[in-house]
């Protein structure tokens, strides 16, 4: 009987040991390719980053699809003008998600988060409170800078494999997840601005 | 086992189980908030479950408000405008174009999903939608292509067509705007209203919820309130039980330890408990007699029924009772016992049994009756003493009065000295005798109180003016002065007895006068000043004041007693009986007044008198009730016929003293002149006169008479032979006297004459009677003795006379006692029935002494018609004549005067 209650705490606290292993921190930067799984529910790197922060981007080569402003890195002025191509080379990362408000269906997105986006526009975590959002149809949304950091925003580039269309959303859009996060729709529903055209960040 | 140690009888319960009315009400509130509070549960769950319906039902719609979205549809309309808008531009700006369409395809697009249902709220305008994306996608878009695709021309008119088509679409998408719009304000005015019932049913909510904790308050509260209700009510029954079981301790110890016998029965009077009293008692053990009756075991065929039926009834009706009734011991002893029963009630007033209470009376039981015998021997030894004394009198009396008559002629005849004093000696002695017998009969009757005062109204003022008269003559002779000094404030009439009043005052006036030989003798009478012990009203004051010898200070005390004078030298020198002042005492008492005496040796007495002055009116003078007065004769008018003058004299001296001033002839010439000349009722006619004798005058006298109109003539003779009456009868005379004449005899013979001649009754006698002596009161003197009766004359019819006449009786012996009267009024009928037991075989000579004696009594005893009777049968023995019809009137007289004596009313 003794020995029973010597044991007991210590098994107790072998049982507590792996529930304080899970849920743990997300590292944007480093590790990404072991722990995809750690962004969240079904959401997979598709592709490694080749330009990463620090790195010039260099001006666009094709069609520009994105603009950002307010942003330390820049190539084309004092905005930080991004092609298709440019997007993809950031690190892209790739999950389902129910599309009702657009094409009112499940997609699969591709691109890169934003939050390497910003990491390679010379922003780093802190800096800015709002990315200020402009799509080509004038719609503006406020997005908080911190969405970025505290979920996988994506800002998509493909859609089912795709690039995307004006007609179809595209070039550019920001995708949140639907699974696994329970967003609030009435305040995530606006952030998934779509044809977006700039991003400024203040 | 004793059967002491009472067990307390159990609590008694109520119908309602041992709740009080409190209680019930408290428990009935109790029900009550229970109640209230269920009901408030419920309606809270009900409402909450409303709630989250409605909160369900809200969230619905307000899921449908935030996922809808107008501004969509509204963009559709825009991109469709700016569309419309480069297309009128000249040349098209392809790129421009391009981006527009584009935007435009997306926003139709987007205007058709399902998801716009939400915004829409109604499949009719997601139809419309639809149908607008599939235009733009068939017909428009084509256009489109055209227009950016195609050449000037064709593009211009592609361009063209396409804006009109796009003028109509963003028509279109406005109104569906419009709709959807409607539709939203639909959706959100629910979506308020069904806030609103949500806001209204959290109220009802809230409100259920404080009721509920208000319920549980006041439940609480109440619970409080009932407990402690309970739990001092208990505590009350508990103290009241205590103090109950201490009383019952009490109370079984008395009624363990007291001698009386202590029974308790159920309703039906059978035995529940004994103490042990009666177990000793009796001799039976609890056991023994529970569940019985007491009277089945105790009484047995000696108790009296109706007391077992009173005390049946009693149990039966459950009522207290009492009563006396013979018990048996277990060993058969009787013994008595006085009963109290009472019944026991219970709080509803039930009847649940009874308590008996007994107490053993045998012994006071025989007391009584002892008491109750000697109560009887004692009375019947007082009527006896009564009736004793009352023929004790009359025996005594009798012959007193001969003595008295005998001395006094004797007086009258020639005795020399010695003689003389001797026989005045024997005539003083059967005075005092004859008033010692009177007063002590007087006094016997008030000191028993069975003398009767009256309340009449007495002249006063005459009344003492007479008294004092009375003793003018020895106050002369004595030399000393008499006065009478009456107050001017005095009433001449005022109610009392008026003989008893006369008869005090005769008694202090003779005293005075008897001890007082200088001076002055005055009776005074005024009001007084100083009321009466306990007496209202005003006091009469009546002094009887001498200058005689006084009484010495250490016998003042006695005077009043009975039998004391100052000493035996003073009562063998002044007579008198010794009874006088107590009489005085007795009746003075009575009258519910005072006597007292002042007195100084040798200076003289003062003896007053103070007596309840009651002012009266006179009474208005009427005759006397009428009766037929015998023995007085004082108002006869009576010849004298007699010829020899001592005769004469000595005839004279007897007439005077029965009151009579004759007429006196000397012979029967004279006599017979006389009586025609005036109206006689009486001759004495002596027989032997010279010249015409009695009986010559007598045959005249019928001659010239009728009977109505000649006076009764009594023949004196000295003959007394045989055959002489008779002689003299048949010639005439009504009557005959022997000489020598005796004083009674020749009375005897008045009486007979004024009855036969009806002559009319006399006046009150105690106007007649000249000084009596001071020691005798109303009763009459020797000369009233029993010879007066009055015999059916002869030849004459009878009168029929009263068997018995009280009032006379009273008068002459001041006797007022009715009882006494009808006692010997009774012996004297039986005395006439004795009599006339053996008539027939008696001989004459003691017939006759027997007649003489009833004649005797009954004259005492004013029997009329008895003296009647017995005269006759004495007169019958001794002329002769036939007994046998005066035998049987006598025997009728008696009978008749029995019936007589029981129908009087009842003597007071």
């Amino acid at each position: 009987m003794t020995t029973t209650t010597r044991l007991a705490p210590a098994v107790l606290l072998a049982a507590l040991l792996p529930l304080t292993a899970c849920g743990g921190d997300d590292d944007p930067s480093g590790d990404a390719a072991a722990a995809t799984d750690s962004l969240g529910p079904g959401i997979e790197r598709v592709a490694d980053a080749t330009l990463v922060p620090g790195d010039d981007v260099p001006a666009p080569d094709g069609k520009t699809v994105l603009t950002l402003t307010g942003v330390p890195v820049t190539n084309v002025g004092d905005t930080l003008a991004l092609d298709r191509e440019t997007l993809q080379q950031i690190g892209m990362v790739e999950y389902t998600v129910d599309d009702r408000q657009a094409e009112g269906r499940d997609v699969v997105f591709t691109g890169p988060l934003v939050r390497d986006l910003l990491a390679v526009a010379g922003v780093e975590e802190g800096d800015g409170t709002t990315l200020h959002t402009v799509a080509l149809n004038d719609y503006s949304v406020d997005v908080p800078i911190e969405d970025a950091y505290e979920l996988p925003v994506m800002l998509a580039v493909l859609a089912d494999g795709e690039p995307m269309s004006v007609a179809r959303y595209g070039p550019t859009r920001f995708v949140y997840p639907t699974e696994g996060f329970d967003l609030d729709p009435t305040v995530y529903d606006p952030r998934w601005i779509w044809q977006l055209a700039t991003i400024g960040v203040e | 086992m004793s059967s002491g140690g009472v067990e307390a009888q159990p609590v008694r319960r109520g119908r309602v189980g041992w709740l009080t009315r409190t209680q019930q009400l408290l428990l009935a509130l109790l029900g009550l908030i229970a109640a209230a509070l269920v009901t408030g549960m419920l309606v809270l769950t009900t409402s909450m479950l409303d709630q989250t319906e409605v909160l369900s039902d809200q969230q619905e719609l307000t899921e449908a408000i935030v996922d809808g979205n107008v501004r969509t549809l509204a963009q559709v309309q825009r991109e469709v405008l700016r569309l419309d808008l480069l297309l009128q531009e000249t040349p098209l700006d392809r790129p421009a174009v391009r981006l527009q369409g584009a935007l435009v395809a997306q926003r139709v697009q987007e205007g058709s999903l399902p998801h716009q249902l939400q915004t829409l709220q109604s499949q009719d305008l997601l139809d419309r939608a639809q149908a607008l994306h599939r235009q733009w996608e068939q017909d428009l878009e084509p256009l489109l292509r055209t227009a950016l695709r195609g050449s000037p021309s064709q593009s211009r008119a592609a361009a063209d067509t396409l804006s009109e088509a796009l003028a109509e679409v963003e028509l279109a998408y406005n109104e569906l705007v419009s709709d959807g719009e409607n539709n939203r304000k639909a959706v959100a005015g629910e979506a308020n209203r069904e806030s609103q019932s949500m806001v209204d049913k959290a109220q009802d909510l809230v409100l259920g919820l404080l009721l509920t904790i208000a319920a549980i308050a006041l439940l609480v509260a109440v619970l409080g309130v009932t407990f402690s209700t309970f739990h001092r009510q208990r505590e009350r029954a508990a103290q009241t039980l205590r103090d109950l079981n201490s009383e019952l301790r009490k109370h079984a110890h008395v009624v363990a330890a007291t001698d009386n016998m202590v029974v308790i029965t159920d309703a039906e009077g059978l035995v529940d408990w004994v103490n042990p009293a009666f177990e000793r008692r009796t001799g039976y053990r609890l056991a023994e007699v529970r569940g019985r009756t007491p009277g089945s075991v105790l009484q047995h065929d000696d108790v009296d029924p109706a007391t077992v039926d009173l005390m049946r009834t009693a149990v039966r009706e459950g009522r207290s009772f009492s009563a006396e009734v013979l018990n048996h011991a277990a060993d058969g002893t009787a013994y008595w016992v006085f009963l109290e029963v009472n019944p026991l009630h219970d709080q509803d007033g039930s009847v649940t049994g009874f308590v008996a209470v007994e107490s053993d009376i045998t012994e006071r039981r025989s007391a009584e009756a002892l008491l109750r015998r000697a109560k009887d021997a004692a009375e019947e030894t007082a009527r006896e003493k009564s009736n004793f004394l009352a023929s004790m009198s009359h025996e005594i009396r009798t012959p007193l009065n001969a003595v008295l008559g005998l001395t006094d002629l004797l007086l009258l005849t020639d005795l020399d000295s010695d003689q003389r004093e001797y026989v005045r000696t024997a005539h003083t002695s059967g005075r005092l005798l004859l008033a010692l017998v009177n007063d002590i009969l007087d006094f016997s009757a008030l000191e028993s109180g069975r003398i009767e005062l009256e309340q009449r109204p007495i002249a006063l003022h005459d009344l003492l003016t007479d008294t004092v008269g009375m003793f003018d003559s020895e106050a002369r002779r004595k030399g000393v002065a008499l006065g009478l000094d009456l107050a001017t404030d005095v009433p001449t009439h005022v109610l009392g007895d008026e003989t008893r009043v006369r008869q005090v005052m005769v008694n202090l006036l003779g005293n005075a006068m008897k001890f007082t030989d200088t001076g002055r003798v005055a009776l005074t009478a005024r009001v007084g000043d100083e009321p009466l012990p306990g007496v209202d009203g005003p006091v009469l004051e009546l002094a009887v004041r001498d200058t005689g010898l006084g009484i010495r200070p250490d016998n003042l005390d006695r005077l009043f007693q009975p039998f004391t004078q100052e000493d035996a030298s003073t009562s063998r020198k002044y007579g008198g009986t010794g009874l006088g002042l107590a009489i005085c005492r007795l009746i003075v008492e009575r009258l519910s007044g005072t006597i007292e005496v002042e007195s100084r040796l040798g200076e003289g007495s003062t003896f007053l008198v103070r007596l309840p002055l009651v002012a009266a009116r006179p009474e208005p003078a009427r005759s006397r009730p009428s009766s037929t007065t015998y023995g007085h004769v004082s108002d006869l008018r009576v010849l004298l016929a007699e010829d020899d003058e001592v005769n004469q004299k000595v005839a004279r001296h007897m007439l005077g003293r029965l009151g009579i001033r004759p007429v006196v002839v000397a012979d029967g010439d004279e006599a017979v002149r006389a009586v025609l000349a005036e109206e006689f009722d009486v001759v004495l006619m002596d027989v032997h006169m010279p010249g015409t004798d009695g009986v010559e005058a007598t045959h005249r006298l019928h001659e010239h008479l009728a009977p109505h109109e000649r006076p009764w003539i009594i023949a004196v003779t000295a003959n007394a032979l045989e055959g002489d009456r008779e002689k003299l009868l048949s010639h005439g005379m009504d009557a005959y006297l022997s000489k020598p004449v005796q004083l009674e005899a020749l009375h005897h013979q008045l009486v007979l004459a004024r009855v036969a001649s009806g002559a009319p009754p006399l006046p009150d006698p105690v106007a007649e009677g000249p000084a009596q002596g001071p020691a005798q009161g109303p009763a009459q003197g020797p000369a009233q003795g029993p010879t007066e009766a009055v015999p059916a004359p002869a030849g004459e019819p009878e009168t029929l006379l009263d068997p018995a006449d009280p009032d006379a009786f009273v008068r002459r012996t001041g006797l007022q006692d009715g009882e006494l009267y009808a006692a010997l009024l009774r012996e004297l009928s039986a005395q006439a029935t004795r009599l006339t037991a053996h008539g027939d075989e008696r001989d004459r000579s003691s017939l006759r002494g027997d007649a003489t004696t009833l004649l005797g009594a009954a004259s005492t005893s004013a029997a009329p018609a008895l003296v009647q009777a017995s005269l006759a049968l004495r007169e019958a023995c001794v002329s002769g004549a036939d007994l046998d019809e005066t035998v049987r009137r006598v025997r009728q007289e008696g009978t008749r005067l029995r019936a007589w004596v029981e129908r009087q009313p009842a003597p007071v």
